[in-house]
């Protein structure tokens, strides 16, 4: 009786509603790139180096292999370079990451 | 973090001016988010964090 017509307005509806996801999923795509805000990392450098903070200094993964591990000390030194307003006391915590880093890769990563 | 780490990561010294220390925090801060990690980049962060409350205990003078 009146089906047909209900039919008719559901499938508008749908339609209508299908246009407004496809327009918030286009600007939404469109969006200009915001800084990711993550929350930062609490306290200070651990007492000992360890494989995971010096992985988390130079940006890599715990498995990254030596030519990673170089670059990334390279790229990470050159922002934080004593003579270009860098503090020594990072210097020295990056290159300390750096030793831990290839340190380990060296023997296999395996402390037994 | 205590305050003499805070003063290490940022390179600056017990004299060092407030306005020098947000400068080198700038600097640091800004070189990091584009060359460094994000875990250097929170370290710079929490060492201001820690002088700026430490800066701002004195300031406050006499407690009323």
């Amino acid at each position: 009786m009146s089906t047909p017509f209900l039919a008719g307005l559901a499938i508008a509806g749908a339609a209508l509603a299908g246009k407004y996801v496809i327009q918030a999923w286009q600007s939404f795509k469109a969006r200009p790139p915001k800084p990711r805000l993550r929350k930062f990392y609490d306290g200070g450098f651990q007492p000992k180096m360890t494989r995971r903070e010096s992985a988390l200094i130079l940006g890599i993964r715990e498995n990254a292999g030596t030519e990673k591990v170089k670059e990334a000390h390279r790229r990470v030194m050159v922002a934080n370079h004593p003579d270009a307003g860098g503090s020594h006391y990072l210097a020295s915590k990056i290159n300390e990451a750096k030793d831990v880093m290839l340190g380990k890769t060296k023997d296999g990563g395996s402390a037994f | 973090m205590t305050e003499q780490e805070a003063r290490q990561i940022l390179g600056v010294t017990e004299e060092t001016s407030w306005e020098e220390i947000m400068k080198k925090y700038d600097t640091l801060f800004e070189r990091n988010s584009k060359n460094g990690s994000f875990y250097i980049q929170s370290k710079v962060h929490r060492a201001k964090e820690c002088l700026e409350a430490a800066h701002q205990g004195k300031g406050e003078g006499t407690p009323t």
